[in-house]
């Protein structure tokens, strides 16, 4: 997963550099479920078989409980929310015509001041 | 709407009665679900879940910014930021409050503007006003006719009466009477003319196909070409007596039977015909061997979108395939027959009748053969 060799410390740039992006996304390994379930089975000991239940159900309370219109917070990580954005008026640039967008929710994720912090740490990448 | 924050304690809980474990499993998962999830970010991988979703991490630039407070500018430095990417199904589920609601289009602000101007012009033509009462009081009694169907003319003529007494808005009654008037018209009348045409196709067909039975059952035919042939005969013997002399192995036994006068007559008469077709057709033969010149025409068309020269030709000669004869006319404008293009001028040239006679097989004949050399071309 992590590899450190890509890193270098040293080439952080101050000013904005848009082409690191493209480069970083070339680097980027995506973790995938399979993966991650491996990687906890393998720190708590368990089966996977019993982690991948565990997921599932950690996912489906999650959602309920966004559904019924809580916030769910992982202490240290961040918190999720169902947030309502409000209904606008959009307006075509090019043909000025006018649209009225309806309210609707989205997903939201708000990161922990702890994990801001954390995160802080790592330098950039090239 | 207040929502209550639920910390990862109550989670571990509901988690164990879901999944039938212990809460200490349940607490070991989560601990290490999250921190697996961190220390992946951390290594700058993302993590995707399925029915979840995708954690990444996303670099923030640095920026210059001013401190609200004593206005001096600083630097915020660059930082990485832990962003949440919902799957397509987490979003549908956050969504499903307001899913039936689509954006709705408002683009009759165009339509809307110019109304609102016309209200603010509009106190000074109250009468404008008045009249648009008056025109719809027309148009229900225009309603009430149709429905009727009957007695139209008259009541129309009433209403136009009724509209002419107000003289001060005389002109904008009749603009809208125009309007309300002329559609009924347009309508009624072509289906009248419909009716009378097809009476008359109806009539015409009926007469052609009794006169064409006639024809076939009397032999009308050929009474007739005898006829003709018989009294061209007659002028001819003066002129060629030598006819007289040739006699056709091949006469039929009545003939022989019949006075001998009529029998020379009736076989020199086929003789004679034979020799005239034999010298039409040469004649034909020489015409079209002839190069045409066209010096006279009888009419000049601009060539329009989605015309054709054999739609051109039908329209002048009846026949299509005489477009030859529009090209041989046109040759200098035309680099082929098939490119016919808008704009064109076209002269339509005055045929020779021996040689655009459409009821002669020939004519037609030799119109092909044209046309099979000009599109060979």
């Amino acid at each position: 997963m992590g590899d450190n060799g890509l890193r270098s410390p040293d080439s952080r740039p101050v000013t904005g550099d848009r082409t690191h992006f493209s480069k970083i996304s070339l680097i980027i390994i995506t973790m995938k479920h399979k993966g991650l379930v491996a990687a906890v089975a393998s720190k708590t000991n368990q089966p996977e078989n019993e982690i991948e239940n565990m997921l599932q159900a950690t996912i489906d309370i999650l959602k309920s409980q966004l559904v019924d219109g809580n916030i769910v917070n992982f202490q240290g990580f961040g918190s999720f929310e169902f947030k309502r954005k409000e209904e606008r008026l959009s307006v075509h640039p090019a043909t000025k015509i006018r649209t009225l967008i309806p309210p609707k929710q989205v997903m939201n994720f708000r990161q922990s001041a702890t994990l801001k912090v954390k995160l802080k740490e790592i330098p950039h990448h090239e | 709407m207040s929502k209550e924050k639920i910390n990862a304690a109550e989670i571990v809980e509901l988690l164990a009665q879901h999944a039938a474990v212990s809460k200490k499993s349940a607490d070991d998962f989560l601990k290490a679900f999250i921190t697996t999830i961190e220390e992946t970010l951390m290594s700058n991988d993302s993590v995707k879940i399925n029915g979840l979703g995708t954690f990444k991490l996303q670099w923030n630039e640095a920026r210059k910014s001013v401190d609200v407070n004593t206005g001096a500018e600083i630097v915020i430095d660059g930082y990485y930021k832990v962003v949440f990417t919902p799957d397509a199904a987490l979003k549908e589920l956050a969504n499903e409050p307001y899913e039936h609601l689509q954006p709705v289009l408002l683009d009759e602000v165009e339509t809307a503007e110019p109304a609102t101007s016309d209200e603010i012009t509009e106190p000074d033509q109250t009468p404008l006003k008045h009249f648009n009462e008056q025109a719809d009081e027309i148009k229900d009694i225009l309603s009430e006719i149709n429905a009727l169907n009957d007695n139209v003319e008259p009541e129309i003529k009433e209403s136009k009466k009724n509209e002419n007494q107000d003289t001060t808005v005389k002109n904008v009654n009749n603009s809208h009477s125009k309007e309300d008037f002329q559609p009924e018209k347009l309508r009624r009348f072509p289906s009248y003319k419909r009716n009378n045409n097809n009476d008359f196709l109806f009539i015409g067909i009926m007469l052609g196909g009794l006169l064409i039975y006639l024809l076939i059952d009397f032999d009308v035919f050929s009474i007739l070409t005898k006829y003709l042939d018989s009294h061209r005969f007659r002028q001819e013997v003066v002129r060629y007596p030598e006819n007289q002399f040739v006699l056709p192995d091949n006469i039929p036994v009545d003939t022989l039977l019949s006075d001998t006068s009529l029998l020379e007559a009736d076989s020199v008469l086929q003789q004679d015909t034979v020799v005239l077709q034999k010298q039409e057709q040469d004649e034909l033969q020489l015409l079209f061997d002839q190069p045409r010149v066209y010096k006279e025409f009888i009419a000049t068309e601009e060539v329009i979108p989605g015309s054709r020269l054999t739609r051109i030709a039908e329209r002048h000669y009846g026949v299509k395939e005489f477009w030859v004869y529009i090209y041989e006319a046109n040759q200098d404008q035309f680099y082929s027959p098939d490119e016919i293009e808008p704009g064109m001028v076209l002269r339509i040239p005055k045929l020779n009748p021996k040689i655009a006679d459409k009821n002669n097989p020939r004519c037609m004949e030799y119109a092909l053969k044209l046309h099979d050399l000009y599109l060979e071309r």
